[in-house]
């Protein structure tokens, strides 16, 4: 093999894994911040539409679980492929 | 519709779980019985009685709040590369057995340590067990009330008992069957996960029929949400924040869930189908809480226990067969938790309480040659009595008018006492037994005084002027009040 073929950086693979890892990481605070400040902004109100509000963390709620599945996957699939190197 | 039909649909149900739990049994380890989605599924048993009847009375009373219940374990489950990782490796590599036993290996196996961790998740879990009595006997009196014979049910205790001793009977025969060092349950997990399906299904059925039945789609509910005398309530933030904490805190600590998550996990990469596929759970599980609760409120009479609407609402509306499924959802609710509750609290009585006092008294007088299985397994049978005979002590002792939620919170608390034990022992190097064991006691005095002790009701442990007026007169330590922290939850 020559020198041009072979990718500048080594380990290619492993730094995307790796930022996968981060992004799982981070993936929670996200979480927090999108269901604890809603909860904290509207602290002694009375929310003017409460089905709005339900709607709010309902779909806060699927886009969270869509991520993870998406993430978990990746994850995954790039994971095994690092360990059978 | 009669009452006897239910009894016999029950018993039927019963048969049902009993035929699975032996077939999973007879099938051990066999491909798809250990797949992500059954160890997905068996983590429902989140999802208690509390859930299935108590979340519509929570939303009833206090609106989104009940959210916070299941949005705490989402977020753990989303940050699952985090701590359930760790954990579950943790419990894998060093093939622990139990929340007590994680704890005091991570503390140098300080037995010590394991008979505080487990005497608390005793107390904090019976509350726990004598409410999902209390729900199934609640959901038998209101189709006893609306049952055509007019055959009433006059001693519910009675029905609490036959369930107890019902539920006894089936954690010892699957639970003690052989003893397994990786303490894992074919049987009851497989059964619990069929237990899952149904009550996800009967609570969606309800919610569909509500939704579409009886009110007139979404916008109609949207709208009567507004209306609602729930739409006045304040937003408390305060609440909002602890509450989603103390969620995320129970699903780790509480060890029922313990068992399923870590102890009975078979295969690490289950973790992460689960790390979505539960959250989604209980995303479909609270979809319909609240046009449920509002609904009721709404189209039954004034004053019907908001605890039970997600029966009595198909009740009033004449759908027989759909309030028998939401009966048997509420009752695979409550059996499920109940089971797996008493399981785990067995495999920590029996290990870290039972046995060093039966082999430090064996050792004394004979050689015994280290046959001890069979005196384990009785160990194990007798506990898991015990457990059940405290939650239905409890169930008698606690004027049993209270709200489901209520309870649920005071036993979430207690075990959240465990949290900091554990995050210390797997995160801190620094941490020491003799810290643990302080913060242990120090969290479980402050739990018990100020939320386990008053939940008997007044005049039940506390007399009515010790909880007004606190100890011998001395106001700031009003158990409701301790230092005038006034006013936060109850």
């Amino acid at each position: 093999m020559n020198k041009e073929d072979r990718p500048v950086f080594l380990e290619s693979d492993g730094y995307r894994l790796r930022r996968i890892v981060d992004a799982l990481r981070f993936l929670p605070f996200l979480g927090i911040f999108f269901v604890v400040v809603p909860g904290i902004m509207l602290s002694g109100a009375v929310p003017r539409s409460l089905s709005g509000v339900g709607i709010y963390f309902f779909a806060i709620w699927i886009v969270l679980i869509l991520l993870t599945a998406i993430l978990t996957r990746v994850f995954a699939k790039r994971g095994k492929e690092t360990e059978e190197q | 519709m009669s009452i006897n039909l239910l009894i016999a649909v029950s018993f039927a149900y019963v048969a049902l779980l009993f035929a699975v739990a032996f077939a999973a049994e007879r099938a051990g380890n066999r491909g798809w019985l250990r797949s992500p989605i059954i160890y997905t599924l068996s983590l429902s048993v989140y999802c208690t009685a509390w859930t299935f009847y108590g979340a519509v009375g929570y939303a009833a009373r206090s609106g989104l709040e009940f959210l916070t219940i299941y949005l705490g374990p989402t977020l753990v489950f989303v940050g699952w590369y985090w701590i359930l990782r760790k954990l579950v490796r943790i419990g894998r590599m060093q093939r622990v057995t139990s929340i007590a036993d994680l704890i005091s290996s991570r503390y140098g196996k300080s037995n010590a340590l394991a008979v505080i961790v487990t005497m608390m998740a005793v107390v904090g879990t019976t509350p726990y067990i004598a409410l999902q009595l209390q729900s199934v006997t609640l959901s038998f009196q209101a189709f006893s009330e609306t049952s055509s014979e007019g055959w009433q049910f006059e001693d519910l205790n009675g029905t609490a008992l036959w369930i107890a001793v019902g539920l006894a009977f089936f954690t010892i025969l699957f639970g003690t069957r052989n003893l397994d060092t990786n303490e894992r349950h074919h049987g009851v997990v497989m059964a619990i996960a069929l237990e899952a399906i149904v009550k996800l299904l009967a609570l969606l059925a309800v919610g569909i029929f509500v939704v579409w039945g009886i009110a007139g789609g979404l916008g109609d509910i949207a709208a009567r949400m507004d209306a609602s005398a729930i739409a006045s309530q304040k937003f408390n933030g305060g609440r909002w924040v602890g509450l989603t904490f103390l969620a995320a805190t129970a699903i780790i600590c509480l060890p029922r869930m313990f068992q399923v998550m870590v102890v009975e996990n078979s295969d690490e990469r289950h973790l992460k189908t689960a790390a979505w596929a539960f959250p989604l759970y209980l995303f479909a599980m609270s979809l319909f809480v609240m046009p449920i609760a509002v609904m009721g409120l709404s189209t039954l009479p004034e004053g019907s226990n908001p605890d039970l609407f997600v029966l009595t609402l198909p009740l009033a509306a004449g759908q027989g067969g759909l309030a028998l499924f939401a009966f048997l959802g509420g009752f695979s609710s409550a059996t499920s938790m109940v089971i797996v509750a008493s399981i785990a609290l067995s495999t920590m009585v029996s290990n870290h309480i039972m046995m060093p006092l039966y082999l430090a008294y064996t050792k004394s007088n004979a050689s015994m040659s280290g046959d001890v299985r069979r005196a384990i397994l009785m160990a194990r049978r007798i506990s898991i009595g015990a457990v059940l005979g405290l939650g239905y002590g409890y169930f008698r002792l606690s004027g049993s008018g209270e709200a489901l939620a209520a309870i649920g919170l005071i036993s979430f608390a207690g075990v959240a006492q465990v949290l900091p034990a554990l995050v210390g022992g797997i995160f801190w190097r620094g941490a020491t037994r003799w810290g643990a064991v302080a913060g242990l006691i120090g969290g479980f005095t402050i739990w018990a005084y100020t939320l386990f002790l008053p939940s008997f009701g007044e005049g039940g442990l506390m007399s009515v002027m010790f909880l007004a007026d606190g100890p011998w007169g001395i106001h700031w330590l009003r158990p409701s009040a301790l230092f005038g922290i006034d006013g936060l939850d109850p």
